[in-house]
């Protein structure tokens, strides 16, 4: 939000925003709010945990498997304007990532498109591939770059990467390395990380809970639970319960004590109405 | 040594209900979360369970208390409002959102300080488990605080599908239960809450969004 806020986004609220709205309401249909949301905490990861991140997040799998990994910096929203000659405009990627990958370290940069309500298209993305190639080579530091699409589309990732990059071989004559994720796609990822250290914990669950307030969740639904065959071998309980039952003797003593007690620490207040609640 | 082996199955037992109650209770946050996300902008609120208590705090002895206060899921109310909606005023037209489980509908409504014993409950496949979706509207601008003001101190209707009206505090309530097993997949559960939005809607005469 802090990075949207500093590069201009979010000046003023959307019209489909009303008057006296919450912040929530806001933060959870900017697009801008959830790329920064998300970025500025994939930032805080260690590098190898980031890039291991977006390694099994994006497809087809071009991001190369490197367990050395820098992260050289990150620009939210730059303006690109060198090839704006070429292009007719200056372009602004949503996020920009450069790493120093793999031994010995190779330079790297990230263009990450993101999309909340509308679609990628393919010209955005050779426009913003031809202004980072020239802007790189205002530095000859970076060695490769990838494009990342990150929400905008309905298909497989894989299919869409194919259909957008053929397109731009055709009609930008580019050949362009990129990879395509589904907000969701991102969140299944963040929810398999399993790492040891409490602090990565914590900024991966920031980043889900950032996702799960746009509106992407997981969801494992009931029926699952019929397909579980551990569990389908339950003997029949109800012979068991009768079994265990509690000796009548037993509750009363527990009863009693517990209205014994000073100080009461079970809300029989909320008994009483509950009752009347709940017939 | 029978009676050990049958200790034995019946704490296989126990681990196995341990491990499906979790299960069951992982898919039943996200039907909540996904019902929340049906309504726009509605955030959490209040849990209360009902007829048990909340499980112990860490400095309070859970032994003297009823060992049901220990799985809060039996049976519970979950309380959405709107983010605009203050806490402590009720504005005309401003509703709440409750979403009420009730995992097992073989536990007895319980005498005051009696804990059900589950051998006396109807047989599990003789009873259901069930989400009721009830919403709270505001007829009246009204200072009290949604909880303590209005739901636990308001009755609910007493079927499904009709508007209950409250006079103090002004409220219309209307209701709807679901039993889960119709609630499997997230298509079931989108198709169940636009309905439920739909009739409440129309039934309190207002747009429940």
């Amino acid at each position: 939000m802090l990075s949207a806020i500093l590069n201009g986004k979010g000046r003023r609220l959307p019209e489909t925003i009303a008057a006296g709205s919450s912040l929530r309401a806001a933060f959870s249909k900017s697009e801008d709010m959830l790329t920064a949301s998300v970025f500025e905490r994939l930032a805080y990861l260690d590098a190898p945990v980031l890039w291991k991140l977006l390694v099994a997040t994006f497809a087809p799998r071009i991001l190369p498997d490197e367990q050395r990994v820098e992260l050289v910096s990150v620009e939210f929203w730059p303006m690109w304007s060198e090839a704006s000659n070429e292009i007719g405009k200056s372009v602004e990627p949503d996020v920009v990532l450069r790493l120093d990958v793999g031994d010995p370290a190779r330079r790297i940069a990230l263009i990450v498109e993101c999309k909340l309500d509308s679609f990628q298209y393919p010209d955005q993305w050779a426009q913003e591939w031809k202004a980072c190639q020239a802007e790189m080579a205002s530095s000859d530091e970076v060695q490769g770059t990838y494009f990342l699409a990150l929400g905008g589309f309905r298909e497989r990732p894989e299919q869409l990467v194919s259909r957008f990059t053929e397109f731009i071989r055709q009609k930008h004559a580019l050949e362009i390395k990129a990879a395509a994720a589904s907000w969701s796609d991102l969140l299944k990822a963040v929810s398999r990380m399993q790492p040891d250290c409490q602090r990565t914990r914590r900024v991966l669950a920031d980043i889900y809970l950032a996702l799960e307030l746009h509106g992407f969740r997981e969801f494992r639904g009931l029926n699952d639970l019929a397909a579980m065959p551990q569990f389908r071998s339950l003997r029949d309980l109800d012979d068991a319960l009768t079994r265990w039952k509690t000796p009548s003797q037993a509750r009363a003593v527990r009863d009693w004590s517990f209205l014994d007690s000073s100080v009461p620490n079970r809300p029989i207040t909320h008994h009483s109405i509950l009752a009347k609640h709940w017939k | 040594m029978t009676e050990n082996l049958e200790m034995q199955a019946a704490l296989v037992d126990v681990r196995k209900a341990y491990r499906l109650v979790w299960a069951y209770q992982r898919r039943l946050f996200d039907i909540v979360k996904a019902t929340t996300d049906e309504f726009e902008d509605m955030g959490f609120y209040y849990w209360q369970t009902i007829h048990t208590a909340r499980p112990a705090n860490s400095g309070s002895s859970p032994f003297s208390r009823w060992a049901w206060d220990m799985l809060p899921m039996r049976r519970a109310s979950f309380l959405f409002l709107n983010g605009s909606t203050e806490r402590n005023l009720a504005r005309k037209g401003q509703w709440m959102l409750e979403l009420h489980l009730n995992s097992d509908t073989g536990f007895p409504v319980p005498p005051i300080n009696s804990e059900p014993d589950a051998a006396d409950f109807t047989p599990a496949d003789q009873c259901s488990s069930e989400l009721t979706i009830c919403a709270w509207l505001c007829a009246e601008d009204a200072p009290c605080n949604w909880f303590h003001g209005v739901w636990s101190v308001t009755e609910w209707p007493e079927n499904d599908n009709e508007v209950y009206m409250s006079a103090k505090p002004p409220f219309h309530l209307f209701r709807r239960t679901f039993d889960l097993a119709g609630l499997g997949d997230r298509a079931s559960v989108h198709a169940a809450i636009v309905k439920f939005k739909a009739d409440a809607s129309a039934a309190l005469n207002t747009t429940l969004s």
